[in-house]
């Protein structure tokens, strides 16, 4: 009861800090899926419809990337942009665009490994087929993406779930800075470290309950969507 | 209009195909029979140019490759509208749509031109790609089994259409088959493939009733006329 309580008191009370993470969680999240989405489904996708000379190898290191564990890519960014780093000049530490970094680090090979199974699983059905009617090799890409799209959205999802609920590099990278870089799952750890347990219980649920909301309403969306062509 | 020229293919380390020299005349409708694993697919697909060889080459007549039309044993039919499967093959020409519905109306599928791709039986796909295949000229078309799923009716249709297609746009037709009838009824020349070499090779009615070689005269006492 005590935790309903905090959870509605935290969503509509006068404070406004939860909303203000919920906003920064949400911006993190949407903007790193997306941009490692938009880059890594191509680049999966043509790994799993082309063949050529060290393919093998290039998916071996995806598959390596796909469970790199998220501090390390929270220090790689970190050593970048610290201020002795290559891109200190930045200054980009301790920032929303920093924690973006390091998440399209986590995201980008699992959409690119994730994508290059699902394509190669179907690519030998079509690519003859393709071929033998001329299509330019985007052309088949296209058609690749568009018939494997049920499959590929489910990458969104995945991308999407380990966005929102990685700590590790965004508390390295972002620093977990109040009112500009906290976000949902860094503001758990703060609150489970004080020991303000019903706090912290409080805000996982919040947590859920925005994740089941976006998931619910993009397979609505996916669900509902005309394929007519 | 088209060659091989010792041309060889291996799979696993077993030879699949062994040609020295076979070459296609312009306008000729060739059919490629042989018992399974004979290496007719095989040729087929190095013809296309989808597969390439270990050893040899394939030679074209100048502006020959980009035009071919290939329809694998298996053709994929996308998930959008049959209509579109077929017009994506006729690229930035006017009035797609109708050469895409007049040859899907040639091989009897019109009445499917708004049913989604994937919603269509073996043979119906296999319709609908041959449907592809003749909704614009080509000088070559390249065929393999393409009416394996189709029932009687869908199969005279197909050849009705192949023949027509043919007579209009004087192309040269290669088909794998294994049906020695649909063989007869289509080609002029026929090729008799064992163990990836040429077993037979000559006019129809020479290769199917007088076949020299031990191994065609046994493949044609085995197999069923249908």
């Amino acid at each position: 009861m005590g935790t309903l309580q905090e959870m509605l008191a935290l969503l509509f009370g006068e404070n406004g800090e939860l909303r203000q993470i919920i906003g920064v969680t949400l911006q993190m999240s949407f903007t790193s899926t997306t941009i490692a989405v938009c880059s890594g489904i191509p680049l999966g996708a043509f790994l799993g419809i082309s063949d050529f000379k060290g393919k093998r190898f290039v998916m071996r290191i995806v598959h390596t990337l796909m469970g790199l564990p998220p501090v390390v890519a929270g220090l790689i960014v970190f050593f970048l942009l610290s201020r002795s780093g290559p891109l200190g000049q930045y200054k980009l530490l301790y920032s929303v665009t920093a924690m973006v970094t390091a998440q399209v680090m986590l995201i980008f090979p699992v959409a690119a490994g994730l994508s290059a199974s699902i394509v190669s699983m179907r690519a030998p059905l079509v690519r003859e087929t393709a071929q033998g009617i001329g299509l330019s090799p985007w052309t088949q890409l296209a058609y690749m993406l568009y018939e494997c799209r049920k499959q590929l959205f489910s990458v969104v999802f995945t991308g999407f779930g380990r966005a929102i609920s990685e700590v590790g590099a965004a508390q390295l990278v972002g620093g977990n800075i109040q009112y500009k870089t906290r976000v949902m799952t860094t503001a758990i750890v703060l609150e489970t470290n004080k020991g303000n347990f019903d706090k912290a219980v409080a805000l996982g649920i919040v947590l859920l309950i925005i994740a089941f909301i976006i998931t619910s309403a993009a397979q609505l969306l996916q669900d509902g969507r005309p394929t007519d062509c | 209009m088209l060659r091989l020229d010792r041309v060889q293919k291996s799979y696993k380390g077993r030879c699949v195909l062994n040609i020295k020299e076979l070459a296609f005349n312009k306008g000729g409708r060739y059919a490629i029979i042989g018992p399974n694993g004979s290496g007719k697919s095989t040729l087929l697909r190095v013809l296309a140019g989808v597969l390439a060889t270990d050893s040899g080459q394939v030679i074209y007549e100048q502006g020959l490759k980009p035009q071919l039309g290939y329809m694998p044993q298996k053709p994929y039919a996308y998930g959008f509208s049959v209509l579109r499967n077929v017009s994506i093959a006729i690229k930035g020409q006017m009035h797609s749509k109708q050469a895409a519905l007049e040859a899907l109306r040639k091989v009897g599928m019109e009445r499917f031109a708004h049913a989604k791709g994937n919603s269509l039986s073996g043979g119906e796909a296999q319709r609908v790609a041959l449907a592809r295949m003749i909704a614009l000229p080509r000088p070559l078309l390249l065929l393999d089994e393409p009416t394996s799923a189709t029932d009687i009716a869908g199969s005279e249709s197909v050849e009705n259409a192949l023949l027509d297609y043919c007579k209009q746009t004087g192309c040269t037709l290669i088909l794998a088959t294994h049906s020695l009838a649909q063989a007869q009824r289509v080609a002029e020349t026929i090729i008799m493939l064992d163990h990836g070499n040429i077993a037979e090779y000559g006019p129809v009615n020479q290769v199917l009733f007088y076949p020299q070689s031990e191994e065609g005269q046994k493949f044609i006492r085995h197999w069923k006329w249908s």
